[in-house]
């Protein structure tokens, strides 16, 4: 078959489809894909709300009092003061083992 | 309906207007699919992008630039929606081998009897040729650009645009010589 002819027929060829879209069905679709966006993204936040808190150190109390009373056996009742200079303290401390805990001198 | 009404129509498509968007669907739809078909051979995903090429238009109208006629804008979306249609289509196998969808012979249904093994051969050849290839061969030969716009549409080099059409030409050539319409 010659290429002009085939490349002529091919273009004669109609086509096309007489029915025509609907405005609305396409404004109905975007909305949609918004919604379902937003749906995602409420999911996603609800995993991240639930599962960051286990994976994370759940706050437990009796656990800080127990550490409390090794460390600082003497002050029965600390203050809030005194008990947030010993979360800092710990938590400077863990960071400290956590970045050069297997460091060697 | 001339180019300044026509962009008239997108700006009131950027604010949101409805019936805009249905004056220009009704405008651009039968060859938005007729572009579509003839690129991707495939009568159902050429609906499908021709819905998606107006969601994009909704979506982008306040992006639309005015330099440009919005014939160029909305056959520019077509091919690059086809461009990545084509490029995800390599690594998918069709339904219709795997048994789940007839074949898909009985597709194009709107093609007249007569020339519907011009289409299957048309089809077969098309689907030869590499996706940029196939891209250009379609749009410079059967839709009938010139190739300042085909490189406008794909994003191409005018350069890049000739070399990929030689060498299709070439393919779509051998391919022909051992076919024989009857």
């Amino acid at each position: 078959m010659k290429y002009d002819d085939f490349v002529n027929g091919v273009s004669s060829i109609p086509c096309v489809d007489s029915s025509c879209g609907n405005a609305s069905a396409v404004v109905r679709r975007v909305r949609n894909r918004k919604r379902n966006k937003r749906l995602m993204l409420s999911a996603l936040m609800l995993v991240c709300v639930g599962v960051v808190p286990v994976l994370g150190n759940v706050h437990d109390e009796n656990r800080d009092l127990a550490l409390w009373n090794e460390a600082r056996p003497e002050i029965k009742n600390p203050s809030q003061q005194q008990w947030i200079a010993y979360q800092r303290s710990q938590q400077r401390k863990q960071f400290i083992m956590n970045r050069f805990g297997d460091l060697k001198i | 309906m001339n180019s300044s009404n026509e962009i008239e129509l997108i700006n009131f498509i950027a604010k949101g207007d409805q019936h805009s968007l249905q004056l220009i669907m009704d405008r651009y739809r039968p060859m938005v699919l007729r572009l579509a078909n003839r690129l991707l051979c495939d009568e159902q995903v050429s609906k499908d992008i021709a819905q998606e090429v107006f969601i994009r238009v909704w979506q982008k109208a306040h992006r639309f630039n005015p330099q440009y006629a919005p014939s160029t804008w909305i056959y520019s979306i077509t091919c690059h929606l086809c461009y990545d249609q084509l490029r995800r289509q390599k690594w998918l196998l069709p339904l219709s081998r795997l048994g789940f969808l007839p074949d898909e012979k009985s597709d194009n249904s709107v093609i007249p009897l007569e020339q519907r093994e011009l289409w299957s051969l048309y089809k077969k050849v098309s689907q030869s040729l590499p996706v940029k290839q196939r891209m250009v061969f379609t749009l410079r030969e059967i839709e009938g650009y010139d190739t300042q716009e085909t490189a406008r549409l794909l994003g191409m080099t005018a350069d890049q645009v000739k070399s990929n059409l030689s060498q299709a030409k070439k393919t779509v050539r051998a391919k022909l010589e051992k076919y024989e319409i009857r």
